[in-house]
């Protein structure tokens, strides 16, 4: 799941950059103009906004982004306390927001509340058939035994049991797995991922759709 | 200095100067009408004296007696006829005189006007005409008494001061009706500003104030909007104060929690960090409670009246999860009485409360009580935060209101709390009173003044 994390303090940006990188997949920029120009390039599971950006400011940023039909979900940050910031935030069309100074593990728990209603489930885990996995431990189970994945191999299981039933890209895949900290990318890579997947999860539960890409069968 | 009546001051003047100016007038009147009067009357004088001469002297004698006005045709003023005298002298010899027989002196006069004897103020009493026709051989001397000539310029001096007198005190009753209408829009002023709340800062009205006045009403409304400018700019200060603070303690934060989650950290690292995140949530709360403080103190809300029972209950509400991380049950108990209102800033007066009730239920052991309470005793509304935590020591009792004063310094907190708290009760004239019990726990009482309905 990559989000696109925009916040013009770059000590902050850093920070928070990091922070999410420990759950998701993440990019960071600091000005509203870069972030829409992104939103265009790249497909983004959330947003996470800071509201007072240099030049353009979130809350304008995000009301261009739904006046242009964009539903990618935004959670909100805010250094001011004062109630009607988070009125016109939600109002402006986000769906969430964090007063700074915010925890993080609160910060993340709720970009995956956000990322998962985004997908229609109420419930924090991810369950297909036997196999169960929850976002936030980071942990995958297969009838009830816990199987060790790596990084990459949780994301890449991640994003497809995420869009059960949608036939997902080599590409797709990686835009959606890899932030822009990745820049050493096989081409491989994916296929040698899938493959570990099969043999850990069960030889059926990725099919290979020949030429098009890979799936979660419902 | 005594505050001067601009208006009494104004009559006071103007009465002193114009009597001054009347006294003058009359005083150059009196000298021109003296001389006036004089020429006139010696004038007659000379007329009547001639007058004489012109007779017949036989009709002269001192058998027939004719009286001034008989002579000169003129008749003088009725009352002051009397006052007239003459004699004839004829070659040294008195041959007519009037009834009188005024003394005049020398039979052998000179020609011309002459003063005779002093009445009791040392005054000359006699205006003497002398004509001589001839060679001495007939003399015709008339008198006048000087008193006439004295009525009559006094009779003209009062015909001039009177009106004026009259002229000034009417002058002074107009100019007295004339201030207090002109100043009837300055007590109107006074009244618009003393009619607003404490911290209205808009304009004053000047519509229909003098030109005189203006100057005040324009440094006024200045003054307003400086006031009203340094509270934008500290309210600004204070929101650029929280961001610029709180940015940078919400990196550290989260740059340490994002480590945290690493999977290689060492147990001593891990301590480190949770250190390192303590100790910047420490800093974060001290930031937030001086913000806090700053804000309030910042704040120029209104004092409106407001129900204290509703922010106790909202209060308690709010902190119910932090009570019951803690298994303490808080017993919110509002005397029917106490329902009255005291006069007030309401987030001012919830801060209070939040801190008196947090600070119970942080000092209680766990799965004890806390009570709240809110009584009506006599005029005064009491709030009453009882909890069975370890309590204030005696000689501590004065210094927690005291900034960043901590009993234990190992205890979690700012020190700022109780000194806002107290911030709080002043700037609402409320009495704090804290005691510890026999039985232990703290009693801690704001006591306000309710409003009489």
């Amino acid at each position: 799941m990559r989000i696109l994390l925009v916040e013009d303090d770059v000590l902050l940006g850093k920070a928070t950059l990091a922070g999410l990188r420990t759950a998701f997949a993440a990019d960071w920029l600091t000005n509203a103009e870069d972030a829409e120009a992104a939103l265009r390039a790249q497909s983004y599971a959330l947003l996470v906004l800071d509201i007072n950006l240099p030049e353009k400011s979130g809350l304008d940023m995000l009301a261009t982004l739904r006046a242009a039909g964009d539903m990618t979900p935004c959670l909100f940050l805010t250094a001011r306390d004062a109630v009607y910031h988070r009125v016109e935030g939600l109002n402006a069309g986000a769906d969430d927001y964090l007063v700074k100074p915010f925890d993080l593990n609160e910060l993340l728990a709720r970009c995956a509340a956000l990322i998962r209603r985004a997908h229609g489930r109420a419930s924090p885990v991810i369950t297909h058939g036997d196999t169960t996995l929850d976002p936030l431990s980071k942990t995958v189970q297969v009838a009830g035994a816990p199987v060790a994945l790596s990084a990459l191999e949780f994301a890449i299981a991640e994003y497809l049991m995420n869009n059960i039933g949608c036939v997902l890209s080599k590409q797709q895949i990686e835009s959606g797995i890899y932030d822009w900290s990745h820049d050493d990318i096989v081409s491989n890579t994916v296929e040698v991922h899938i493959s570990a997947l099969r043999r850990k999860l069960g030889r059926d539960f990725i099919k290979t759709i020949r030429n098009v890409g890979y799936v979660i069968e419902l | 200095m005594k505050p001067v009546s601009l208006r009494a001051r104004l009559v006071k003047t103007l009465f002193l100067q114009m009597m001054l100016a009347l006294a003058l007038a009359g005083g150059l009147a009196v000298i021109f009408i003296w001389r006036e009067v004089d020429e006139v009357y010696d004038a007659t004088l000379v007329q009547f004296a001639r007058s004489l001469s012109s007779m017949p002297i036989a009709e002269l004698s001192l058998d027939h007696l004719p009286q001034p006005e008989e002579v000169s045709g003129v008749k003088i003023i009725h009352s002051y006829e009397r006052k007239i005298s003459y004699r004839v002298i004829k070659q040294g010899r008195l041959i007519a005189q009037s009834p009188d027989e005024l003394d005049m002196g020398s039979l052998t006069p000179e020609q011309g006007f002459r003063d005779l004897s002093y009445d009791k103020k040392g005054r000359h009493e006699w205006r003497v005409y002398s004509f001589i026709e001839g060679d001495g051989q007939l003399v015709i001397q008339v008198a006048e008494k000087y008193d006439i000539r004295r009525e009559l310029t006094y009779q003209l001096l009062m015909s001039l001061l009177l009106p004026g007198i009259l002229f000034i005190l009417a002058a002074l009753a107009v100019i007295w009706w004339g201030t207090a209408l002109a100043l009837r829009q300055v007590t109107g002023l006074s009244a618009q500003i003393d009619g607003r709340a404490v911290d209205d800062l808009s304009a004053v009205d000047d519509q229909g104030v003098p030109l005189e006045i203006r100057p005040l009403t324009q440094a006024l409304n200045a003054l307003f909007a400086r006031i009203e400018q340094s509270f934008a700019r500290e309210r600004e200060f204070t929101d650029n104060a929280a961001h610029e603070l709180r940015t940078p303690l919400a990196a550290i934060k989260t740059q340490a929690q994002a480590l945290l989650r690493a999977e290689n950290l060492t147990d001593t690292g891990r301590e480190g960090l949770g250190n390192l995140i303590a100790g910047v949530d420490r800093a974060a709360e001290m930031t937030d409670a001086l913000l806090s403080f700053a804000r309030l103190q910042n704040d120029h809300s209104p004092m409106s009246a407001v129900a204290l029972a509703d922010i106790v209950q909202e209060e308690v509400t709010g902190l119910a999860t932090f009570a019951k991380t803690r298994h303490i049950k808080i017993e919110v108990s509002v005397d029917q009485a106490a329902q009255g209102s005291i006069i007030g800033v309401r987030h001012a007066l919830a801060f209070m409360v939040r801190n008196i009730v947090h600070n119970a239920i942080k000092f209680s052991p766990e799965n004890a009580v806390v009570q709240v309470l809110l009584q009506q005793r006599d005029d005064a509304l009491v709030l009453c935060v009882k909890d069975s935590g370890p309590g204030i020591a005696q000689e501590h009792s004065q210094k927690v209101f005291d900034r960043f004063y901590r009993i234990q310094k190992s205890q979690s907190g700012t020190g700022l709390g109780l000194s806002i708290v107290k911030w709080v009760a002043d700037l609402h004239g409320a009495q704090i009173d804290v005691h510890t019990p026999e039985q232990g726990g703290l009693v801690f009482g704001v006591v306000f003044d309710a409003i009489r309905h």
